[in-house]
């Protein structure tokens, strides 16, 4: 846990002071990842250096696990907290296992231990260690070295991690799938991470609790569908934009908004079966499933009654892409749009029929939270 | 056909001559080595330091050698050694410490500050940083100013004859004052000879010296 209060840091040139923080408060619980977010010149990378003690404070106390900055001897605490640059800053002139090695050599660990722990913590960060162990920095390419970057921060194993926009070098391809292994293994690690970015749809992929920062000072530190859904100010409103609602799809879960008691039917059955079960129901149209139990398209009463030459589903559905429930909404809608239909069927994790999602359950869920607030 | 016959006859002294000149040589700029990469280091945290000793060490190297020798007479004589092997160390060392003071501070102030900062906030200590970072990535550096250093003094050193120094220098001022062509010659081409040859040697030194990391990025290849 790392506690902030009242943190101020003040930069004085040409007699005139500048406020890089400005009596900044929070509370980053164990376990959690906290971006710091905001436009160039918020702050915020002055904050996270702060926490290594790279930036001397002002003023103001920063505790980490309870204990104060100045009790720790700087050097061990760094040790102690896991860091990660935007330039990478691997160490050229040793291989990737020396450089993945350097802090469980600072900490004095023992050969066989640094090494199994070198090979261990390369598996982690999805590079094969027989591969690149021996390897030189030069001769990765950007993402393999940010991915060598994380390693090394975590190589010995700190509670706490801070990266100062790990993924801001690494081209938008490869940043988007290095920001899905890094939540999957944070999912693992369960780090206290605190982490800078200025870009609001990496805040909101990553974090728990985002900090958006103007000008030193704390705006809002809320969660992320908090921040987009009530931002604390213009400012923030301004900051995360006009489409903040759109920026919500990607927190929601499909399972969180779908329509459990929907209609499905296997494709065995008759196109008669169909129509009478969707008047029974009063819906549009159901899902065709096949033997396994897995959407595989969808028939709509219209079609069905406008009559078509075909005894059973299997040859009078349209097929249907499907959505899983463990996806976020914003997955679902880009599949909607893409099929031109208004509703999706959803699967389990085995890949059967489980409900489907509709634009509108979707409106009515990201409505939620404001008829809560009413 | 008369320098051969010269250099036949004459061998086992040519050698000796040519070893002696290795020593003053590559003592002194062991001696320079063990002064100037610590001053290089030293003055990289202070701008004026850093002014102060680069000015001085170039103005020493604009100093003409056998002027050097000139000063160095007196101020050595007290101590019994104003002619022989130390007037000439003394010279090489001077005339190393530029090269070598310089490319130490050059490749240490020119690390990438990111990088430091980086070894910094993992939690390095200075000395770490130092042993662990800046001095390996230095190397290269180092070791061109070292080369330079070598190779100039070669020919300072056969000038450290005139002192009585010793060294091939010795065959190049007795041809001159013999009027002997065949010891003149012999003299200047194993001086040139040796330059080349220890240039090259050094240089399989410094690349061995050199992480592979840093000759690819050197290089430019991935």
């Amino acid at each position: 846990m790392i506690d902030i209060e009242n943190l101020s840091k003040v930069f004085s040139s040409n007699n005139r002071d500048t406020f890089a923080a400005d009596r900044v408060s929070m509370r980053i619980a164990a376990g959690e990842t906290c971006v710091l977010l905001g436009p160039s010149g918020c702050g915020k990378t002055t904050i996270l250096k702060m926490l290594n003690g790279l930036i001397p404070r002002t003023s103001g106390t920063i505790r980490i696990n309870g204990r104060d900055l100045d009790d720790f001897d700087i050097a061990e605490l760094r040790r102690s907290i896991g860091y990660v640059v935007q330039q990478i800053c691997l160490f050229p002139h040793m291989t990737i296992e020396q450089n993945v090695s350097i802090v469980p050599r600072l900490l004095k660990w023992d050969k066989a231990r640094t090494r199994r722990r070198a090979a261990e913590v390369l598996a982690t960060v999805g590079l094969e260690p027989g591969h690149f162990l021996h390897r030189y920095p030069a001769e990765l390419s950007g993402g393999q070295q940010q991915r060598v970057g994380v390693a090394r921060a975590i190589a010995a194993d700190p509670p706490v991690l801070i990266m100062d926009e790990p993924f801001g070098a690494v081209d938008p391809i490869n940043r988007e799938s290095i920001q899905d292994e890094f939540l999957a293994m944070q999912q693992r690690l369960r780090k206290t991470i605190v982490f800078v970015s200025h870009d609001i749809d990496e805040a909101v992929k990553m974090a728990d609790k985002i900090a958006l920062f103007r000008a030193g000072r704390l705006e809002q530190f809320a969660a992320p569908d908090e921040l987009l859904a009530h931002p604390a100010s213009d400012f923030v409103a301004d900051f995360v934009g006009k489409d903040r609602e759109l920026k919500r799809l990607a927190l929601i879960r499909v399972g969180s908004a779908r329509v459990a008691d929907a209609p499905a039917l296997s494709q065995d059955r008759t196109v008669e079966e169909a129509l009478a079960l969707m008047n029974a129901q009063g819906r549009e149209h159901l899902t065709v499933l096949d033997g396994a139990g897995r959407p595989v398209g969808y028939v709509t009463q219209a079609r069905l009654s406008a009559g078509v030459p075909a005894a059973t589903l299997e040859s009078a559905m349209t097929p249907a892409t499907s959505v899983s429930l463990d996806d976020n909404l914003r997955t679902a809608v880009s599949n909607m749009f893409r099929g031109d239909i208004g509703w999706l069927p959803c699967t389990d994790g085995e890949g059967r029929f489980d409900g489907e999602i509709s634009q509108a359950a979707i409106t009515h869920r990201l409505g939620q939270t404001y008829r809560e607030r009413r | 056909m008369d320098i051969l016959t010269y250099i036949v006859e004459n061998f086992s002294t040519l050698l000796d001559l040519t070893i002696q000149h290795i020593v003053i040589v590559f003592s002194s700029v062991f001696i320079a080595i063990l002064t100037g990469v610590p001053l290089g280091i030293i003055i990289c945290s202070s701008r004026i330091a850093s002014r102060i000793v680069l000015g001085a060490a170039t103005v020493l190297l604009t100093i003409p050698s056998i002027a050097l020798f000139g000063v160095l007479i007196p101020i050595l004589s007290p101590i019994g050694h104003g002619i022989g092997t130390v007037p000439a160390v003394v010279a090489v060392v001077l005339y190393s410490l530029l090269p070598i003071v310089r490319n130490t501070y050059v490749a240490i102030s020119g690390l990438d500050s990111a990088l430091m900062e980086a070894a910094r906030g993992i939690g390095l200590r200075p000395w770490q940083r130092l042993f662990w970072i800046e001095l390996p990535m230095a190397v290269p550096m180092i070791m061109a100013g070292v080369r330079i250093a070598v190779v100039s003094n070669i020919g300072v050193a056969a000038v450290a004859a005139y002192v009585g120094a010793g060294g091939l220098g010795r065959l190049i001022s007795r041809g001159i004052a013999q009027s002997d062509p065949r010891q003149l010659i012999t003299g200047a081409v194993a001086i040139a000879l040796l330059a080349v040859l220890i240039d090259l040697v050094l240089l399989q030194v410094q690349r061995l010296l050199t992480s592979p990391g840093l000759r690819r990025r050197a290089g430019g290849a991935s």
